[in-house]
């Protein structure tokens, strides 16, 4: 009797190890002037294998917000999955939009997929946490912004802005006790001035930068710790 | 167990020792005012066997630039490699540095009047290759320490270029260093100064009009 219990525990152990969560949300917002979460009331999945795909169309939009006309409030985060292989999607196809204070942390194997059609767009802040984790991004217009964090093991950036006087920063690896090791970077700017700063801590790293335009700028450093 | 101990210690120091970072860096520009890296934010990699390839396909490009902190662009550490490849005109490779051992530097200009600006290595068993194929080109390069080489082309006219193996201070002798310099066009001009001990200058022109300049110094 006490080998069959231990068995059936092993056995229910194993059985709500391999199940995931599979949350979905999806938010379609089609006018302009729009929020889906900030700082104070982030939009948040929590377990594993969720799924957050939200498709803005207008313009002056916001997925995650400082809430900085409410300074005392918490600024970070606005969007955020806390474990393992879930899946963040956004979309944002006018201008003046905004993707702020994303972030995926607590487990492995996340992907993060951004998307910002028009111009004068800006993404901040986008973080992923942990190993296997995969960030893509694509800005297709002029004057676009973006920063991101990635901090672990094997993960992958791949950014492409196909506009004018585009700025993009990536960092995989803190510059502190936080390194990103068999990390990978992507970077493709197709116009004129843009300008490109890439930062990889730790070892077995690759950062491909590609500017095919005229007046572009690229910053980098590679250090092993 | 104490002689496991010291066993396991000496085969962890090893194996940290043993490895590489192998970090690779890759940057293709293919228009024209492009920069790669200035004085205050210079393209680095710090650690051991690390690659970098710059290439920039237009005109006017520059890796580096200048400013009182442009001696921070480069690579420090042992192994590293270095590739640097513009095929434009009025490109300008400014003050990269490689400090370690085991270093190698690549750098191709095909157009004219394109500049190499003091890029140094400093260290040991360091090599350099630099490959200027048009009109009016001009660089400077040094090495210090034991056991490099510096290979330098130029084939077209009006050229020059200046060498300095050792920079003639106390400590920053260039010994058992070799220079191989070929220019094959007109009007060129070349300036070799070597600081150390057995060394080597290999100094060959075929054209026109051309000048050289040459000292070699125990100290």
């Amino acid at each position: 009797m006490k080998l069959f219990a231990t068995v059936t525990a092993l056995a229910a152990l194993l059985g709500s190890a391999a199940l995931a969560d599979n949350n979905e949300i999806f938010v379609t917002q089609a006018g302009s002037d729009n929020f889906v979460g900030d700082a104070n009331n982030p939009v948040e999945q929590v377990g594993s294998s969720n799924m957050m795909d939200i498709s803005q169309s207008g313009n002056g939009n916001t997925v995650g917000s400082r809430a900085t006309s409410e300074p005392a409030l918490p600024i970070w985060p606005a969007a955020k999955q806390y474990g393992a292989n879930h899946d963040m999607t956004i979309v944002q196809s006018g201008n003046r939009n905004k993707a702020e204070l994303l972030q995926q942390r607590g487990g492995n194997s996340n992907n993060m997929e951004i998307r910002q059609g028009g111009n004068d767009n800006r993404i901040v802040n986008a973080h992923q946490f942990g190993n296997n984790n995969d960030l893509d991004v694509r800005q297709g217009g002029n004057e676009n912004f973006g920063n991101s964090l990635q901090v672990g093991d094997q993960n992958t950036i791949d950014v492409r802005t196909n506009g004018h006087r585009n700025t993009y920063e990536l960092d995989q690896g803190s510059f502190s006790v936080s390194a990103c090791t068999k990390c990978d970077i992507d970077l493709i700017q197709g116009g004129n001035d843009n300008m490109a700063t890439v930062y990889q801590q730790d070892f077995k790293q690759m950062a491909n930068i590609n500017q095919s335009g005229n007046g572009n700028t690229v910053y980098t450093s590679q250090s092993a710790n | 167990m104490k002689l496991f101990a010291t066993a396991a210690a000496i085969a962890a120091l090893v194996g940290t020792a043993a490895l590489a970072d192998d970090n690779d860096l890759f940057v293709t520009q293919s228009g024209n005012n492009n920069v790669i890296g200035n004085a205050d934010q210079p393209a680095t990699q710090i650690g051991t066997q690390h690659l970098a390839t710059f290439v920039q396909g237009g005109n006017d490009n520059s890796i580096g630039d200048v400013g009182p902190n442009v001696n921070n662009m480069g690579q420090s550490g042992f192994r590293h490699t270095l590739e640097i490849n513009q095929s434009g005109h009025r490109n300008n490779v400014e003050r990269y540095t490689q400090l370690g051992e085991k270093n190698e530097m690549t750098i191709r200009q095909s157009g004219n009047d394109n500049n190499l600006g003091l890029s140094r290595q400093q260290g040991q068993n360091n090599t350099a290759d630099v490959v200027q194929r048009g009109n009016e080109n001009n660089g400077t390069f040094r090495q210090l320490g034991n056991g490099n080489m510096v290979d330098v082309v130029q084939r077209g006219h009006r050229n020059d270029f200046d060498i300095l193996s050792g920079d003639f201070g106390a400590s920053n002798s260039c010994s058992s260093c070799d220079v191989i310099l070929t220019q094959p066009g007109n009007e060129n001009y070349a300036n070799v100064l070597q600081s150390g001990v057995s060394q080597l200058a290999d100094i060959s022109q075929s054209g026109n009009g051309n000048t050289v300049y040459t000292s070699q110094s125990a100290n």
